[in-house]
């Protein structure tokens, strides 16, 4: 009655071991795990990049949980606007939610406190309200804290409510706006350079500007910056501060070099900064502490020695103390400059590494250092800063793996700045491409 | 009769391509792609994902192999100091012979113009009409996320 011909026969042939093979598909659709979870700590750049490009090359693969301690991101890159008024706070807040709505991260609020587990072991988060979560490798982009120093901040101690550093965007930031702005004709205002390396280097220069010009405008150039600096000259755009603070700026700024802080003093009516140069008194002081990375990677016993900022390896920004747990972003000491811009970069190198030691784990190949992909890597940093009301200046840096180092190395010709001329309104339009650019790249 | 059963056949056939070609689809393995994904990567936060920006500067989405790799060698040899111009410089190296080492530029102008290869023999690459291999390889990998249902996997 029917005919099975050869052909059908054999169609009917590999259909059968087709239908052998559906069964352990289907099997592992229902087993509902993930191939790794990753648990993110920190929601600045970083962090923000790094759960971004996981759930986005993982395919839906892995499981990433970002913590922060803010319900949102308040963003670093632009926020010396907000002191001449050019912006508001909520013009650099940025949500998470997109991060959720888009990608799929889980997004919790908390403090993480500890991270428990062995190479090779589950591993415990732990938050400060108790709460646990369960993960196999740990990203930390924890941003920074800031050191000791008498009369402002000892241990959990501080007096930032009146000596402000606005150094962490937010309430900050905005509290030195106030005290700017509540400046009268003839005070003055001073400010403290970190100690190198710290995040973003323009701008504790750009801030000087951004001041100076607001006391130009509003006071008519009656008022004084003075510009407190640990290191021995303008550590970067040294042409363009320069030609700032002695040009357009020069009856208002004054540019103290070798100018350590060592303690503050708060009186009635003035701030004093004591320094290697001597004291300097303010109506408002702005003191940006020298950094060491963020609290948790010293918990975690991450910083040997009397290391301010975590060792890693920079092929994926791994830990060199401790493995399975990675710093990204300004708390690694990669030798590249601390910025959003670069803290982005360095979380796509670290979700590649996370991918590839994810999707290897089965095999003893080292996917991570296979010569073919360290030749490549590549991380930058560009970006603009504000001069005067409507001009900015910009500087660039293209960062380079280097094998024998084991490090990433700054190509010498990618790096440079604006000099003909130094800044420009042009810069101050791009300057805003750039940021929502790269807010959006990093965010949403 | 006859005619039935081939139908049955032809639909039991169709159907069981579906049910596997679906599976395959949707759980397959986490893979390692070409360093010129990251690499393009890095280009993202001033050109946009996979180069398709309405936020900041110009859109490379789109662009051929050709029309990345002359304009980053043209900026690499500019003597200007644009910005731009000194990014190009950061992936692209002379020896002192003047001889251009390009691999990272042809890593990220192939990634750009759609024909960067997994490194593995992954089957989802292997030659098909399917829609699925363009996912991995085209310009909208930025875009895409599968609607997950579970679609986890420890095949291996």
């Amino acid at each position: 009655m029917t005919q099975i011909n050869r052909r059908n026969f054999i169609k009917l042939t590999s259909a059968s071991a087709a239908l052998v093979a559906v069964p352990s598909i289907l099997k592992a659709e229902q087993s509902n795990a993930y191939e790794a979870r990753v648990v993110v700590v920190g929601g600045g750049f970083a962090g923000a990049t790094l759960a971004k490009y996981l759930c986005l090359w993982g395919d839906g693969k892995i499981q990433v949980t970002m913590v922060d301690k803010n319900p949102d991101h308040v963003s670093c890159v632009l926020s010396n606007l907000i002191l001449n008024d050019r912006l508001q706070l909520d013009d650099i807040t940025l949500p998470y939610t997109p991060l959720q709505d888009n990608y799929g991260v889980t997004v919790r609020q908390g403090l993480v406190t500890g991270v428990t587990g062995d190479e090779g072991e589950a591993k415990t988060v732990h938050l400060d309200n108790n709460d646990t979560i369960i993960c196999d490798y740990v990203v930390l982009a924890p941003g920074i804290e800031f050191i000791d120093i008498p009369g402002l901040k000892e241990g959990n101690t501080n007096n930032f409510d009146i000596i402000p550093h606005a150094w962490i965007a937010g309430s900050q930031t905005e509290l030195l706006r106030d005290q700017l702005h509540s400046m009268q004709p003839g005070d003055t205002f001073v400010m403290t350079v970190p100690q190198s390396p710290y995040r973003c280097p323009p701008g504790p220069y750009e801030r000087a500007c951004v001041v100076a010009d607001y006391i130009a405008r509003i006071h008519n150039g009656d008022g004084h910056v003075v510009v407190l600096d640990p290191h021995s000259e303008i550590t970067i755009e040294k042409e363009t501060f320069e030609q700032a603070f002695n040009g357009i700026y020069k009856d208002i700024v004054t540019y103290v070099p070798n100018a350590t802080l060592t303690s503050v003093e708060i009186n009635p009516d003035e701030k004093i900064a004591k320094t290697t140069a001597g004291d300097y008194a303010g109506k408002v002081l702005n003191v940006i502490p020298t950094h060491k990375a963020g609290k948790i990677a010293e918990d975690l016993g991450l910083l040997p020695g009397n290391a301010r900022f975590a060792p890693v390896d920079s092929a994926s920004y791994e830990s060199t103390i401790r493995s399975e747990i990675f710093i990204i972003g300004d708390a690694n000491d990669s030798g590249q400059p601390k910025s959003g811009h670069m803290a982005n970069a360095q979380a796509k190198v670290t979700a590649d590494a996370l991918i590839r030691i994810i999707a290897g784990k089965a095999s003893s190949e080292d996917f991570v250092h296979d010569p073919k992909r360290l030749e490549k890597i590549r991380t930058n940093s560009a970006c603009y800063s504000p001069i005067t009301y409507d001009e900015a200046s910009w500087l660039n840096a293209v960062f380079a793996y280097e094998t024998a180092t084991n490090s990433m190395k700054l190509v010498q010709d990618s790096f440079a700045s604006s000099n003909s001329p130094h800044w420009s309104n042009e810069n101050f339009q791009d300057m805003f491409e750039w940021a929502n650019s790269l807010f959006s790249n990093s965010f949403s | 009769m006859k005619y039935l059963i081939t139908r049955l056949q032809t639909i039991l056939l169709t159907g069981l391509f579906l049910i596997i070609y679906h599976s395959i689809g949707t759980a397959r393995a986490i893979e390692i792609i070409d360093p010129g994904r990251v690499l393009a990567a890095q280009c993202a936060q001033c050109h946009g994902m996979e180069g398709n920006n309405d936020e900041g500067f110009e859109g490379l989405d789109g662009e051929s192999f050709n029309e990345i790799y002359d304009e980053l060698l043209e900026m690499f040899n500019s003597s200007k100091n644009d910005l731009m111009d000194h990014q190009a410089k950061g992936y692209i190296t002379k020896d002192a012979e003047g001889n251009v080492d390009d691999a990272v530029l042809i890593a990220l102008a192939e990634y750009f113009s759609g024909q960067a290869k997994t490194e593995d023999d992954d089957p989802a690459e292997e030659p098909s009409d399917s829609g699925d291999s363009e996912d991995a390889k085209d310009g909208d990998l930025g875009d895409e996320k599968d609607e997950e249902e579970d679609e986890d996997d420890d095949d291996d």
